[in-house]
């Protein structure tokens, strides 16, 4: 079961929408959407639900061409942002709903619905009304109503937006089971860095209705190919390189760069490319420290700017606490010289 | 826009613009007959007809003012007040109950000389005439539909909007200018539009309390048997007058967002609170007239007599209705219940195929359908009937079709007409509250258009449409202006006979029929709100 999606575009006429966007996602594939608001996330789920005609550019579900197709004929599963619940329908009708358009059998609905509901930790809750449901518990019976159809692709738009992180974490490791065991492509809308990381196994990053990145979460963030990736994921350090060779904060990054006319260059830096180092070249004065479990982040002020590092929780070494002087070193085969360095940042 | 959809809206649509654009047609034509333009010029010459315009349109602002005077205040102080708040807000809309015909002959029985207020108010034996009669007949009469759109809009506020502004560190005042009333401007401009068609195009008032100044829908009545042609004219003026006030804040565009989903909870009564009293005081008025028709109901003859208000009260008309002996009465209300329920029926179907199924056309097309479908709001009912009769007299509309002057058909249809508008209003109301994603989760979900339509949208928009059906099946059980003018002693409809009844000195029953109406509707419209609640 593949989704592809070839060079499909939709401008609206206020403007806005998707120019030209290319997307492909086979069985296994979790394919996250990120990008600021606006950038075009939703109008990419609806063209492949088929909610919005595109202006050009085609979309193949499972090998059949269903660009044309209406959405009730596609057999997907949409998680709408705002839940879309039918509100004069209570949490089984709204769940059996894409079952009884199917006609199943009335006792299959019944078993198949509770199934959905207890997966999604709404067991028993098949009598009551959306409009007394929480915000949480809302988003979960669009879920459960999406995915009990079986459904040939998922998409998700931010789905667990309004979920307190033990039950995101919860229906994160559901989602992620039930993509292994149904294994059908899902493309997965979110704001939210830890759940990127946590499922895609692609990450694909928009900008003003183009893809401007894709590829593995890890890559996507650490290495951002562009600055308005690096702003946007926020992961990585920027650093501001002039001359040639380009010195960033005083010292030379001993790297061969693309020249660029007036000697500026800018790079992306993961935070854990800096090394604790006595001998390093670059000192910095702490300016405040994040533990974050297994590893600990330190804001650090070199001069003028300003860096992230990341390191083990158990390297850090004590004393690394606000105002202590710290000597660290770049390691320079991680840094990234990024296209569009005329930016501002 | 797929092509069937677009053949859909082209059939539907030229069925509408067959049945209202033809007798507009219809009536251009014969003001322009024997002089042309010039009738026009004729008729602004002459001193009666301007005053008659100036006349109209100043009853029709003050009305509008003085409807929203009382209603928007009664609705704020009645909301979410708990079971005494709903109470007052009832008793205010309960007369909206009442079918029209029964309305004018309570403002009689309430307002005239020697009548209900004049007893009530010792040594008040005004002359309930002219110009300040006909307002406060307009004023009571109207500020319950006022209310109730307003109401409507009050409950599609999303709580969450409004506790988000208290957080903001909004006092209750700020809150009520800031957010509250903005957000119900374009319920209070609908408002306000419905109350000033209705206005202008009211005639009973005028014509009964109006003493000797001059409405642009007497004088229509006044020059209709000598001077058709100016008639025409004048009723041609009136309509282009409620159209461009139609067009006039037409304009103002529904912003909609995507609202909490989850109910406010009420907030306790508090039974001695000034808010409520305050409210009471506005709302009691309002329902005077129903008080009237139950006094009058209970009297022997239905007749006031000299004695005290409380005197001689019995169920006599009661029995006497039940008995259905001599008169029409009973026939022409199951005659009556027929028509509405069939007319309500038809506009019902018609309205939503129109707003339902235009939702996808192109902005221009949407907005031309709904000024088509409010045109009937802009033709007073005397009007419609005259051209009603002038198109069916021997044809359809188009040259097709069979005449059906003389028809319950033609009954029915007028009473479709009338209320289109209103259906309409209503699906649309409805459908600006469902956001665009409903549907089409039920799309993705596997579901059709048509089952889309009729187990997500329509159940979705429903309580709107019920109690649009319901104001629309009241209005045509009532109708009386163009009935008058339609109907025949095989056809005529319940109004008409009560009327009758009434200027015969035989009211008795008539009013003993119009309270278990009444009565009926309103436990008709609990139960309902009862049942949707309990889903
Ligand atoms: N039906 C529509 N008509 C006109 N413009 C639209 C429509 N739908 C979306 N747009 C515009 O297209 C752009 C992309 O909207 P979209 O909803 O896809 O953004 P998004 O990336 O999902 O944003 P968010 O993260 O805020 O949900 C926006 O500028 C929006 O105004
Ligand atoms: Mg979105």
């Amino acid at each position: 079961m593949t989704l592809e999606v070839a060079e499909i575009s939709r401008r609206f006429r206020e403007g806005g929408g998707v120019l030209g966007v290319s997307l492909h996602a086979s069985a296994g594939d979790l394919v996250v959407l990120v990008g600021p608001s606006g950038c075009g996330k939703t109008t990419l789920l609806r063209l492949i639900a088929g909610l919005v005609p595109p202006d050009s550019g085609r979309i193949r579900l499972a090998g059949q061409d269903v660009t044309h197709l209406p959405p009730e004929r596609r057999h997907l599963g949409f998680v709408f942002q705002n839940y879309a619940l039918f509100a004069h329908l209570d949490v089984f009708g709204n769940v059996s709903f894409g079952l009884k358009a199917r006609h199943w059998a009335r006792d299959r609905i019944v078993a198949k619905v509770a199934e959905a509901l207890t997966l999604v930790g709404l067991g028993g809750a098949e009598r009551r009304l959306p409009a007394d449901l929480s915000g949480g518990e809302q988003q979960r019976v669009a879920l459960a109503r999406a995915i009990v159809t079986e459904p040939r692709v998922l998409l998700l738009d931010e789905p667990f937006s309004n979920l307190d992180p033990s039950l995101r974490r919860t229906l994160r490791a559901h989602l992620k089971s039930i993509q292994r065991t149904v294994g059908i492509p899902m493309v997965h809308v979110t704001h939210d860095r830890e759940e990127a990381l946590a499922l895609a196994t692609r990450v694909v990053v928009m900008d003003r209705g183009n893809v401007v990145q894709e590829g593995p979460p890890r890559e996507v963030f650490e290495s951002p190919g562009s600055a308005f990736v690096a702003r946007f994921l926020g992961a990585a350090n920027l650093l501001r390189a002039k001359g040639r060779p380009p010195h960033w904060a005083g010292h030379p990054l001993r790297v061969e760069p693309g020249s660029s006319p007036d000697g500026q260059s800018l790079f992306s830096l993961p935070p854990e490319a800096l090394r604790l180092s006595a001998s390093g070249p670059w000192t910095g004065r702490v300016i405040d420290v994040h533990y974050l479990g297994a590893d600990t982040e330190v804001e650090i002020q070199v001069g003028e700017e300003r860096v992230r590092a990341r390191w083990p929780s158990q390297d850090c070494v004590l004393g690394l606490e606000p105002d202590a002087t710290l000597h660290f070193d770049i390691d320079t085969a991680r840094l990234v010289l990024l296209r569009d360095q005329d930016l501002p940042v | 826009m797929t092509k069937r959809k677009l053949w859909w809206l082209v059939i539907v649509s030229a069925l509408a613009a067959g049945l209202i654009l033809d007798p507009v047609v219809g009536l251009i034509r014969e003001s322009l007959h024997g002089g042309g333009l010039s009738n026009y010029g004729e008729w602004w010459q002459r001193t009666n007809s301007r005053a008659a315009l100036f006349g109209s349109l100043k009853l029709s602002i003050l009305t509008v003012l003085g409807t929203a005077v009382v209603a928007i205040p009664l609705s704020l102080l009645t909301h979410r007040q708990g079971r005494v708040g709903r109470g007052l807000q009832a008793l205010a809309m309960a007369p909206l109950f009442m079918p029209p015909v029964l309305g004018t002959v309570c403002f009689y029985f309430l307002c005239d000389r020697g009548g209900v207020l004049s007893r009530l108010i010792p040594g008040a034996d005004w002359d309930f005439r002219g110009f300040p009669a006909v307002l406060t007949v307009h004023i009571l009469s109207f500020a319950g539909q006022f209310l109730a759109l307003v109401q409507a809009g009050l409950e599609r506020i999303d709580p969450a909007r409004i506790e988000a502004a208290r957080t903001l560190g909004a006092g209750r005042v700020r809150c009520l200018l800031r957010v509250v009333l903005p957000e119900l401007r374009p319920s209070i401009v609908a408002a306000s539009i419905l109350v000033f068609l209705a206005s202008m195009a009211s005639f009973t008032a005028p014509f009964v309390f109006g003493g000797g100044e001059a409405y642009l829908t007497t004088a229509i009545y006044e020059s209709r048997e000598r001077e058709p042609a100016l008639a025409a004219a004048e009723a041609v003026i009136l309509a282009l007058c409620s159209l461009s006030a139609l067009g006039l804040f037409a304009r103002s565009p529904a912003r909609t967002l995507s609202t909490s989903g989850r109910r406010a909870l009420a907030e306790a009564s508090r039974l001695r609170s000034p808010r409520l009293w305050l409210a009471a005081l506005l709302a009691i008025p309002l329902a005077l007239p129903l008080f009237t028709l139950l006094v009058v109901a209970l009297k022997p003859g239905g007749r006031l007599g000299q004695k005290s208000l409380w005197a001689d009260l019995s169920f006599r008309n009661f029995a006497e209705l039940a008995s259905g002996s001599g008169s029409d009465l009973v026939p022409s209300l199951v005659r009556s219940s027929f028509y509405a329920l069939i007319a309500t029926g038809l506009a019902l179907v018609w309205a939503v195929l129109l707003v339902v199924v235009g939702r996808n056309a192109p902005a221009f097309w949407r907005r031309l359908q709904s000024a088509l479908a409010m045109i009937p709001l802009a033709i007073p009912g005397t009007v419609l009937g005259l051209s009603l009769i002038t198109t069916f007299d021997v044809r359809g509309p188009y040259l097709i079709g069979p005449g059906l002057l003389g028809t319950s058909s033609l009954l029915v249809l007028a009473y479709v007409v009338r209320h289109l508008p209103l259906m309409v209003q209503a699906a649309e109301a409805g459908m600006a509250k469902l956001s665009d994603s409903v549907p089409e989760a039920a799309r993705t979900l596997g579901a059709g258009p048509l089952r889309t339509l009729l187990r997500v949208t329509l159940p979705a928009i429903r309580p709107m449409l019920q109690s649009g059906a319901v104001l629309a099946f009241l209005g045509a059980f009532g109708e009386f202006v163009a009935s008058i003018l339609i109907a025949t002693p095989l056809t005529k409809p319940a109004s008409i006979v009560i009327y009758e009844d009434f200027r015969a000195g035989l009211f008795g029953p008539a009013a003993a029929a119009g309270v278990l109406f009444v009565g009926v509707a309103v436990l008709l419209t609990f139960a309902m709100r009862w049942v949707s609640r309990g889903r």
